[in-house]
């Protein structure tokens, strides 16, 4: 039986209070006594309190009711609790989804491999080797698939892991490392029991087009070390495979992100001529890009292949997605009050005031662009040769469009369907940027993961399944305790108005 | 809230003040005849002096025998004998129905049983002893002896009498008092007829400018008046410890009285006393303080002897 304690701190804290609620009882600055004195008036004037010191305590019940009082307080928000399946390190593994179909195979037998110590000894792992006792419980994959093992035993999770594998659409695209980072964080956060300290395996190619800008603050969030498991060196080449993959990760250098190297086309923008999202295309349109972004037109042209719509789409929009082209939803009115956020996309987080709608989930729709808490900001679904953009966040107020930092989102908004064969020219990352990815030092502990994500995340407070009862004892020790003292104030003002009668005459004579 | 006095027991203080007399200290208007010396002389009481004979004077006055030895005459001039009505005024206000138990266990701890020796009463048991003792002297020597206590709503009022069970009737309507509230000694002192002895019982606490005033205005009109100040040991010294002293007729006033505070509560306590005595006998009236601690009989004996000393005692 282990027992955990959500907040050591509450537990200090509350046995400072204790000490000082005794402290209190032996030395308190209170009334004392009343005494009937007809020459009171002779007494100097001044405050009737007078601090009273006690080497024993008064009321011996009384205290200890208080003393229980803050006892059971404390230890119900302190978050203690006894659980036997809690485990000291726990390991998250995090999938990558396989750059195509052909890879799926081999990837499968990677992810095997990764989740049974037994089978992944000739596994390469960039930064510090995972610990192989440390049970799986959780294992997350990339495009809103995922799927968690019911317990902790080799077989369950590669079953998990099976699952997930299934689940990946032959179409599914790809994401983000940040994207990944941000999923994982979110599963730690949701594990239950938390263990004590969390590992994290990152199974994935690491191509240079899942890197991104973003990703160097998104990895800082994750406080601790990440074992890297580049999973073509999980492949069937064994030894000869991780040196070749070794190679090309250190030949590939500081390659340039995909995103930025994306080929971009004309955009049609359909809305007000005052429109923010028409003004924003029409100004990267003039800018050094050379109107790759925003060439934008006006009217109705029909050769653009995007057109952004800011108003309620017509067949005639659905059949221009059908001939291939991409077609952006990005309404101008009906969204709700706007609150501080950010977007990430193509690499780059624009952190601005946003109203956001919820996008139901599709299937067969990926997702372009996520808010900072993982969840989905736009994503794209195909639409006979072309496809249709959902955008699930408003254009910003002001000028936050027109800045540098809003340039990857409306580039990724503004982008050909066909973004597989710029996917295509993706480079491995050299071996020092996944070492630094992977960061060293000790392992990512349960305090450390609430504190980074309490701020943004509710579900990381830690809540003991005693603290409602705790709280509740507590309560009902409160009332008792305010009962004792309406007993000793009783008391003390029954002995204050007793008198004694005068001596007989016959005494006082004698 | 106070408890209903016990009755007082009359037989062993009247047993122990027999044969005590209580003199006035000067002589008193002429009256009806009495045992106090008048300020009208005469020819049928106590032979005083003799005087020579002036044409007038009733020649049976004259003394013949000695006219016989000296060839002069003389006349006998004897004083004449008045009654001096004694008037009784007890405080009845909350103030002395003091100490309460508590604070009678309290001083039983400290202070033992009294520094005489003897049972240490409340303020109002020593103002009734008092007040029965010396209405028990004063009717002993044939005077006529009344009653004003002040009570709420209306004043307890018993006339001069001289006749048998006047004693008695004092002690029952003083029985019957439970100290409350605060008395109006003021009025009640002015409503006494003026020629007549007037001892006051009482703790001095109410409205003290009032009634040293009207003790003046009393002592001026021809009355003699005694201020008995009835005092309590734990007056003197409160109990020990940390206590919330709360005036009985006051009961907002709530002060400390602590160690720190006891010697200037004492100091204050004994310049208030000492100027009370001083304004009394500057007054003319006579001023005894009695404690609580010393015996009825005791008390009424010194203030009967002291009416032929000094002003106070």
């Amino acid at each position: 039986m282990n027992m955990s304690i959500g907040y050591p701190w509450v537990l200090w804290a509350t046995a400072v209070a204790v000490a000082g609620v005794v402290i209190a009882h032996l030395l308190s600055v209170t009334r004392p006594p009343a005494l009937r004195l007809p020459t009171a008036r002779f007494v100097p004037e001044q405050s009737v309190r007078a601090v009273s010191r006690a080497t024993r305590p008064s009321d011996v019940w009384l205290l200890l009711v208080r003393v229980l009082v803050l006892l059971l307080a404390g230890i119900a928000l302190s978050a203690v609790s006894m659980n036997g399946a809690r485990e000291p390190v726990a390991t998250l593994l995090v999938i990558d989804a396989p750059r195509d179909v052909t890879d799926a195979l081999a990837w499968r037998a990677a992810v095997q491999r990764a989740v049974n110590p037994s089978e992944g000894a000739g596994m390469s792992v960039i930064g510090a080797a995972p610990l192989a006792s440390a049970p799986l419980l959780a294992i997350v994959a990339a495009d809103g698939v995922h799927a968690m093992a019911s317990d902790a035993s080799p077989a369950a999770l590669a079953a998990a892991g099976t699952a997930v594998m299934d689940s990946l659409p032959n179409s599914a695209r790809r994401v983000s490392l940040a994207s990944l980072l941000l999923r994982a964080r979110r599963a730690a956060a949701g594990l239950t029991p938390a263990p004590d300290s969390l590992q994290l395996v990152v199974v994935s190619d690491f191509m240079t087009d899942e890197d991104a800008s973003a990703l160097e603050a998104v990895r800082a969030s994750w406080p601790g070390r990440i074992a890297m498991v580049p999973i073509n060196a999980l492949g069937a080449g064994g030894a000869g495979s991780n040196a070749r993959e070794a190679e090309g990760l250190a030949s590939a250098g500081a390659a340039p992100s995909a995103e930025a190297e994306r080929e971009l086309a004309p955009v049609d923008v359909r809305g007000s001529p005052d429109d923010v999202v028409r003004a924003a295309y029409a100004m990267f349109g003039r800018g050094a890009r050379g109107g790759a972004v925003g060439g934008t037109t006006t009217g109705s042209s029909t050769d653009t292949p995007v057109r952004v719509l800011r108003s309620i789409p017509a067949g005639e929009d659905s059949a221009f997605a059908e001939q291939g082209g991409a077609l952006v939803l990005w309404d101008s009115a009906g969204w709700s009050a706007p609150e501080g956020a950010s977007v990430i996309a193509s690499g780059v987080a624009l952190v601005a005031t946003f109203a956001r709608r919820s996008l139901a989930s599709s299937e067969d729709a990926r997702t372009i662009a996520w808010w900072n808490d993982g969840t989905v900001a736009a994503d794209e679904q195909p639409l006979g040769r072309g496809c249709v953009r959902r955008v699930g966040f408003g254009a910003p107020a002001g000028d936050v469009l027109l800045g540098d930092e809003a340039r990857g989102i409306l580039a990724t908004l503004a982008a050909h369907c066909d973004t597989e064969a710029a996917l295509g020219r993706a480079e491995p990352l050299s071996a020092d940027r996944v070492q630094r990815l992977a960061g060293d030092g000790a392992l990512a502990t349960a305090r450390a993961l609430r504190a980074s994500s309490a701020a943004t995340d509710r579900e990381a407070i830690p809540v003991s399944p005693y603290t409602r009862w705790l709280l509740l004892a507590a309560l009902v020790l409160l009332g008792v305790e305010t009962w004792l003292r309406s007993q000793r104030s009783a008391l003390r003002a029954r002995d204050r108005v007793t008198t004694v009668p005068p001596a007989r005459t016959s005494e006082m004579v004698a | 809230m106070t408890a209903v006095p016990a009755p007082l027991v009359l037989g062993p203080l009247l047993d122990a003040l027999r044969g005590v007399k209580w003199p006035t200290r000067e002589r008193v208007r002429a009256g009806l005849p009495g045992s106090h010396r008048a300020n009208q002389r005469g020819t049928t009481g106590e032979f005083t002096e003799f005087r020579a004979y002036r044409q007038g004077d009733d020649p049976r006055r004259i003394d013949w025998r000695l006219l016989a030895r000296s060839d002069r005459a003389f006349v006998r001039i004897t004083d004449e004998r008045a009654w001096w009505p004694t008037w009784l005024l007890v405080d009845a206000s909350a103030s002395m129905a003091f100490p309460e138990a508590a604070a009678a266990r309290t001083s039983s701890r400290a202070d033992g049983v009294g520094s005489a020796g003897a049972v240490t009463l409340d303020k109002w048991t020593m103002a009734r002893a008092l007040a029965v003792g010396l209405a028990a002297v004063a009717h002993a020597t044939g005077d006529p002896v009344g009653l004003l206590a002040a009570t709420r709503p209306e004043p307890r009022r018993l006339p001069p009498r001289t006749r048998r069970g006047t004693v008695q009737a004092i002690a029952r309507a003083l029985d019957s008092i439970t100290p409350d509230g605060s008395a109006p000694l003021v009025h009640l002192l002015a409503r006494i007829p003026s020629g007549a002895r007037i001892v006051l019982c009482t703790d001095a606490l109410s409205e003290t400018e009032g009634l040293l005033s009207a003790m003046a205005v009393a002592g001026a009109a021809g009355s003699e008046v005694t201020l008995v100040h009835v005092v309590h040991p734990l007056e003197l010294t409160p109990p020990a410890g940390a206590w919330q002293a709360i005036d009985p007729e006051h009961p907002t006033d709530a002060r400390p009285l602590a160690a720190g505070s006891r010697a200037a509560y004492r100091a204050a306590f004994d310049r208030w006393r000492a100027e009370v005595a001083r304004r009394c006998i500057t007054t003319g009236a006579r001023y005894h303080e009695v404690v609580c601690d010393e015996a009825p009989a005791r008390a009424v004996r010194r203030l009967t002897a002291a009416a032929l000393g000094p002003v106070s005692s």
